[in-house]
């Protein structure tokens, strides 16, 4: 029992210590990109996710550093955005439960991006980012 | 209330259901060596994600959302992969069950496949438990909460899901042996196979996938967001009320490859009928 035991113990720690690299990783990557106070740098939007839709406010930034400001006023089928280019995940924010609001900032280049809102009425808003 | 506990049940479920799986299928090995590791790695999991849902709360950080993508994508892929490897090696035991099984140690699982289990179960509760701790954190501290009732959803929701996972422990070690492998056999290539669409959705949100992203099914009749029933849905199957079509494909070549080969006959002779249903010794239970 003590053979089969030992390997198994042994293990844990490097899994363990594996999974606080991906912790570390994670916290120090969300310094860089971390949001609300120090806005001054950069645009902010605010997107009001509603059963409607996901519509930012403004639609149009110019390029550089944007803080998505998003909040959930009353939206029970809807709890994520996403920031898309192309079709691609740029950003988002998941699990946004009515009353809760968060942020994502992220380094945008000029063009056409869309914000969707996954089951919402219209799931889809556009937003450009202007040279 | 209900839209917290959604969020915790749907949460809790991904991580419950394969942590239940782990479980059932050492308890069935009379692995309770392996057992309590899986237990105290999955300890383990749930302070650190909230260690770090706590740091990240101190230092006013958001959760990094496309790392996070990104690990519930590999760890995703391994489970895949794990669940695929069980329902091969079940199939293939389920013949010699006689001899194999229920020779004591003889039918013992590789100590390796242990320790890559109960590292799967600690991997499954990662996956899901930064995010998890992130949202509780946040409807605990929500400025215009005041009735606790979101609250009172999310732990709800998270307790519920952690009753099935362990249902799925308990259900699975009482079966006898010869129920738990044709039952759990096509049940497991259902499960991957969400898994499989689960994945694949995880790794466009990472940034990593993006062919197939149109909308091949819509299940807005079946899955209806916001609801327990959704939650149920996504977080045991994988579905979500709207399905693209690298997800469908995924699905659909997973179920028809692997469910082949589960329900094809193995070339191994049958065990003797009669012998399959006898129960294990009180000292393997």
């Amino acid at each position: 029992m003590r053979a089969v035991t030992r390997p198994v113990l042994a293990m844990l720690p490097a899994v363990f210590a594996v999974s606080l690299l991906a912790g570390a990783c994670s916290s120090g990557d969300s310094g860089s990109k971390s949001s609300g106070s120090e806005s001054g740098t950069g645009t902010t939007v605010t997107v009001v996710l509603t059963p409607d839709g996901c519509e930012p406010s403004p639609a149009s930034v110019q390029a550089g550093k944007v803080t998505f400001e998003v909040s959930n006023r009353d939206a029970s089928a809807v709890d994520e955005l996403e920031l898309k280019k192309d079709g691609k995940v740029v950003a988002e924010k998941e699990n946004l439960a009515p009353g809760l609001s968060g942020s994502f900032t992220h380094n945008l280049e000029p063009g056409a991006y869309e914000l969707e809102c996954p089951n919402a009425k219209t799931d889809e808003a556009t937003f450009t980012v202007t040279s | 209330m209900l839209p917290t506990f959604v969020i915790g049940l749907r949460e809790g479920l991904e991580a419950a259901l394969i942590v239940g799986i782990v479980a059932a299928f050492l308890g069935k090995q009379g692995r309770r060596d392996a057992l309590r590791q899986v237990w105290l790695g999955v300890g383990a999991a749930v302070l650190l994600c909230m260690g770090v849902a706590i740091a990240l709360r101190v230092v006013s950080a958001e959760l990094p959302q496309r790392e996070q993508e990104g690990l519930e994508t590999v760890v995703g892929a391994l489970a895949i992969v794990m669940v695929t490897v069980m329902i091969f090696w079940m199939r293939k035991h389920a013949r010699g069950m006689k001899k194999e099984l229920e020779g004591a140690a003889a039918s013992a699982l590789a100590t390796g496949s242990a320790s890559a289990l109960v590292a799967m179960a600690f991997l499954a509760v990662l996956r899901e438990g930064f995010e998890t701790a992130v949202f509780v954190l946040a409807v605990v501290q929500q400025p215009t909460g005041g009735s606790g009732l979101p609250t009172l959803g999310v732990l709800l929701g998270i307790a519920i899901a952690v009753a099935i996972g362990w249902g799925i422990y308990r259900g699975g070690v009482k079966l006898n042996l010869a129920k738990f492998f044709k039952a759990t056999g096509l049940v497991l290539v259902v499960v991957a196979a969400g898994l499989v669409m689960t994945t694949l959705h995880t790794a466009h949100e990472a940034g990593w996938l993006n062919a197939g992203q149109g909308q091949a099914l819509d299940l807005g009749w079946l899955v209806h967001p916001g609801t327990p029933l959704a939650s149920a849905l996504t977080g045991v199957l994988g579905v979500r009320a709207s399905v693209t079509v690298i997800e469908a494909l995924g699905w659909l070549v997973y179920v028809v490859v692997v469910g082949a080969l589960v329900v094809m006959p193995p070339r191994r002779r049958p065990a003797p009928v009669g012998v399959a249903a006898t129960t294990r010794s009180p000292a393997q239970l």
